[in-house]
């Protein structure tokens, strides 16, 4: 990987970016095929250009920005075909968690599931909830769970998101609770289930 | 700058709203000819990159279809912002004609009536900036119809200031691309979404390779770089897949046929005209695939019209001998220009001499499908005689053929023999003449068994006692039957069958009295 060209990068991300690199390749030998990725490249797609020469597939989710949604996704495109991938490209417009809760995105593209590796880039947090008990991301996230376990493959699945002093006990409460989850999909030969979380503090 | 258009200052209009109504709904009836518009734009800005002397590789252009938009992306020249300024300007074209496969600048705006919105998004070389064209088609449409229906009217160039939008960012500085995405795309278009129309349409219409399966391929090639002043080729993708120039099969190897402008004694002298390849069926006759079999003109290696336009214009008479053959004739005329629509070429002097000039292609090819044709004839008549001779034998050997028939059968052998005699110098090989002569012989002899059959049943005619004895219809098919049978068991002894038949005759002259 040529990392100086991705001067783009702030240098934790890189860090991130790097060691998920090698869980990714460890993943890519013991497997002897490329990874299917699933996830939320954003429009500069800086995950995927590093993780590129390891990926047989990219299903990239882009919502854009309300109104002008089409723009997000036209660069995410664009970004596509200025490295070369657009072929692998498979872009599902429309919010993660609605897709993933639903199966499609807003115009019927169905996800195709299993994926080896799923990331989620999320430039939220976690726990925004809608009722008082209900959060749509959480039902997402367990949705794709649900989704992945069926056909009874490892894959990867890494979470980033932003994190708020304020939601401390909640955080680790959703943490215990889902590191419970995971061991629940183990039992279900779900054999390998990493969980990166990066916390970055809002300013 | 005088190109440097700008809508604020124009204090005049002369033009519209209604004109974009007009050209988006009326000029493109097929809808995959947007997508060969923005192909011809991507095609033109990568053969202006080849001559670029920052040029590093040949150029590609790679579609990507979703489930809702089409994604068109070259990295030829690119636009800088006052080139993506002049993208919205309707008919505004800095190419020159015979130099590009576009020139009128409208096709750039032909996306308007498929999709919802029109977003280009274009970054020049050595420019450290990208700029977006962002054109709300819907919005502008649905203007326009509602001003209709009230009467009104819109200066074009306000039309077009409200419903688009440019957007500049930062980009590197030696990136070069255009990206046009024609985003939502409108039911009645939806058939451009199918990849694989997409992809046959690509493959018919655009400059693009031949298929690496097709045999001459290469060779046909090679030979239209030799003889048409700048013939290019450009990668296309859709999705995955290459898009290819399709063929048919099976094909016999190319011929060449050239036409110059004018008549000359030295070929220097003299322009080309226009230049065609084309390969006859290997296995006689026409090729059974009639839609891509004929001829289809080619203009800066676009295709022009459909295979009807050659079969109209080149042929004088019996254009369907066109599906004997495969191939193109490329225009290499400048003053040839295509239509709008590219259904056909511009009528001008320049295209009558095309025409004109041209129907020596539709009768060198009628005259090579007319021999063809006459061969393909003789040796389909030959099987026939064959099989007829063959079976005709077996059934005289196996004493299948009745009396009733054997007038019948001398009569077909006859006219056999004479369609023979007729034919035999239109069969395309010796070994077929031969054989030809041998079945002949076989027929005349057969013809001479019958001959000498008959002619024995009329020496042994007996008398016929039906009528003496009043027999009924019944009674005298039986009858009948009997004798019949009698003269065939007793075909080689004459003399038996006729005491017999007399035995017979005054048994039954006592018994039915």
């Amino acid at each position: 990987m040529e990392v100086d060209k991705i001067g783009f990068f702030t240098k934790n991300k890189q860090k991130v970016r790097e060691m998920n690199l090698l869980l990714i390749k460890d993943f890519y030998n013991e497997s002897g095929s490329k990874l299917k990725y699933f996830g939320l490249p954003s429009e500069e797609m800086q995950d995927i250009y590093f993780w590129k020469d390891y990926l047989s597939s990219i299903g990239a989710v882009e919502r854009g920005t309300r109104g002008q949604e089409f723009i997000k996704q036209h660069d995410l495109v664009l970004t596509s075909f200025l490295l070369g991938i657009s072929d692998k490209l498979e872009l599902y417009r429309g919010d993660m968690d609605d897709i993933l809760i639903y199966g499609k995105d807003y115009f019927g593209n169905k996800i195709d599931y299993p994926y080896q590796l799923v990331n989620m880039d999320y430039t939220g947090g976690l726990f925004y909830k809608e009722d008082k008990d209900k959060s749509k991301r959480i039902d997402s996230i367990k949705s794709l769970l649900r989704n992945q376990a069926k056909f009874r493959q490892d894959f990867i699945l890494l979470i980033t998101c932003n994190f708020d002093n304020d939601f401390d006990a909640e955080y680790k409460n959703f943490i215990e609770k889902f590191i419970l989850k995971s061991e629940d999909q183990k039992k279900e030969s779900l054999s390998r289930l990493t969980i990166e979380i990066l916390i970055k503090r809002l300013s | 700058m005088e190109n440097d258009l700008n809508l604020e200052l124009s204090k005049e209009e002369f033009s519209y709203g209604f004109i974009i109504e007009v050209l988006t709904r009326g000029l493109y009836p097929d809808k995959f000819h947007v997508i060969r518009e923005y192909i011809q734009n991507s095609f033109d800005a990568i053969c202006k990159w080849r001559r670029d002397p920052h040029f590093d590789d040949q150029g590609s252009i790679s579609i990507k279809v979703t489930n809702n938009s089409i994604l068109i992306f070259d990295n030829g020249t690119g636009m800088d912002k006052q080139k993506i300024n002049q993208y919205r300007y309707v008919g505004y074209s800095e190419k020159r004609v015979g130099e590009s496969t576009g020139f009128r600048g409208i096709g750039k705006l032909s996306g308007i009536s498929v999709a919802e919105k029109l977003i280009v998004t274009s970054s020049a070389y050595g420019v450290k900036e990208k700029n977006r064209l962002i054109f709300d088609t819907q919005g502008m449409i649905l203007e326009i119809l509602d001003l209709k229906s009230r009467g009104e009217n819109i200066a074009l160039n306000e039309l077009i200031r409200n419903y688009t939008d440019i957007q500049t960012s930062p980009e590197e500085e030696e990136k070069h691309y255009t990206l046009v995405e024609l985003n939502n795309i409108r039911p009645d278009s939806r058939i451009l979404l199918d990849e694989d129309a997409l992809i046959n349409f690509i493959g018919m219409n655009c400059p693009v390779d031949f298929d690496p399966g097709f045999e001459f391929g290469e060779e046909i090639t090679n030979k239209i770089k030799e003889m048409v002043d700048d013939y290019e080729t450009v990668i296309i993708k859709v999705g995955e897949r290459q898009v290819y120039k399709p063929y048919i099969t099976p094909c016999k190897r190319p011929e060449y046929y050239t036409i110059w402008k004018e008549e000359s004694e030295e070929e220097e002298d003299s322009e080309l005209l226009c230049f065609s390849w084309y390969c006859k069926n290997k296995e006689k006759g026409q090729f059974e695939d009639k839609e891509r079999s004929g001829l289809l003109f080619r203009s800066k290696n676009f295709t022009i019209g459909d295979r009807f336009l050659t079969r109209e214009k080149l042929w004088a008479a019996t254009p369907e001998r066109a599906f004997y053959f495969y191939g193109e004739v490329y225009v290499n005329d400048k003053e040839v220009t295509p239509t709008s629509e590219r259904n056909n070429f511009v009528q001008n002097t320049a295209r009558d001499n095309l025409y004109k000039k041209g129907k020596e292609i539709g009768k060198t090819l009628s005259k090579i499908a007319g021999v063809d044709s006459e061969q393909s004839r003789a040796v389909q008549k030959l099987k026939e005689f064959e099989e007829t001779i063959k079976n005709t034998s077996e059934e005289y050997e196996e004493g299948k053929i009745s009396k009733e028939l054997e007038v019948q059968k001398i009569i077909s052998l006859y006219n056999l023999l004479d369609d023979s005699k007729k034919r035999i110098n239109k069969l395309p090989t010796e070994l077929d003449k031969q054989k030809s002569r041998r079945l002949m012989q076989k027929a005349q002899n057969l013809i001479d068994t019958f001959k000498k059959i008959k002619e024995k049943n009329v020496e042994s005619k007996f008398y016929d006692i039906t009528a003496e004895l009043g027999f009924d219809d019944s009674c005298k098919k039986l009858y009948d039957f009997i004798i019949a049978s009698l003269q065939d068991t007793l075909v080689d002894k004459e003399e038996i069958c006729e005491e017999v038949i007399k035995k017979i005759h005054s048994l039954l002259r006592e018994q039915w009295k």
